[in-house]
């Protein structure tokens, strides 16, 4: 009876405990303006370690673009974790982002409309990047 | 009893057949009067588990061959330590031309929006060490 006890207890902790691993974390440059932060969520449960694609993951440039309409979406931290539920036979596999939202015409140097100028890695001639915007600023 | 043993270790058998080692998204750029046109290219190699090669080896030349094969295998892992993703492939050359690939789906244009997802399609033995690139080749609209 103590044994059938213990073992019950020992089931319960396990069953009531959960782990969260994070695997990858990534920032980009963070904007000067940080009025409008957005955020992206996409998870999976997984059975058994039973996975069989990571389309999942395609989905999140096209959250975070449905709340940023008209606007440049920069210092994005993107966060790939594994919250693992019990002895990782239930887990949850999880990506998210978050980011700010700058909207066009309000960045420093950046008109409206015009695309941004490609940087310069050697490969391409300075005659056929795009032509510099006034007040752009490298 | 028998069975849902059976099922739990056939589950851990196949666990992880697509497994997600990395993940990571660049600013984009969604303003509208632009032109915007998908880009989606994926890389790929074969990957070795040596683990695999050992169990295998065990079921299909027996005892005394197996024996050989899993020190030949012992050697071979110990020149392949370290952090990693994945299994070992025999060349990495597949990931160089990541960036001329996405340069020549957008020659003219600003690359924006870029999901690049590291992953492993994992088979028997084999797996595939897969690098994806997702975004978007930003032009004038009169372009």
């Amino acid at each position: 009876m103590k044994r059938l006890i213990l073992f019950s207890m020992a089931s319960a902790f396990l069953a009531l405990t959960s782990c969260t691993h994070l695997q990858t974390v990534s920032l980009t440059s963070i904007p000067p303006k940080r009025d409008h932060p957005i955020k992206a969520e996409t998870s999976k449960f997984i059975f058994l370690g039973l996975n069989f694609d990571n389309d999942y993951v395609d989905q999140m440039t096209t959250q975070l673009k449905n709340q940023c309409p008209d606007g440049i979406i920069s210092g994005v931290l993107t966060k790939d974790e594994v919250v693992d539920y019990f002895l990782f036979i239930f887990m949850s596999h999880k990506v998210s982002a978050t980011a700010y939202c700058s909207k066009a015409g309000s960045r420093v140097g950046q008109q409206a409309g015009k695309p941004r100028r490609p940087s310069s890695d050697g490969d391409t001639p300075a005659e056929q990047a795009l032509p510099v915007e006034p007040g752009y600023i490298e | 009893m028998k069975k849902i043993l059976a099922f739990v270790a056939l589950g851990l058998l196949v666990q992880g057949c697509a497994v997600l080692h990395h993940v990571q998204i660049g600013e984009i750029d969604n303003r509208k009067g632009l032109k915007h046109k998908p880009i989606d290219l994926k890389v790929s190699e074969t990957g070795v588990n040596l683990n695999d090669v050992k169990t295998i080896s065990r079921v299909a030349v027996g005892d005394q061959g197996s024996k050989e094969i899993r020190e030949v295998m012992d050697i071979v892992s110990m020149f392949q330590m370290g952090p990693r993703t994945g299994n070992g492939v025999y060349s990495i050359e597949y990931i160089k031309n990541i960036g001329g690939l996405l340069r020549s789906q957008c020659p003219n244009g600003n690359i924006s929006g870029l999901l690049m997802v590291r992953e492993t399609m994992k088979y028997p033995v084999i797996s595939g060490e897969i690098v994806k690139v997702k975004g978007d080749c930003i032009m004038a609209a009169k372009d």
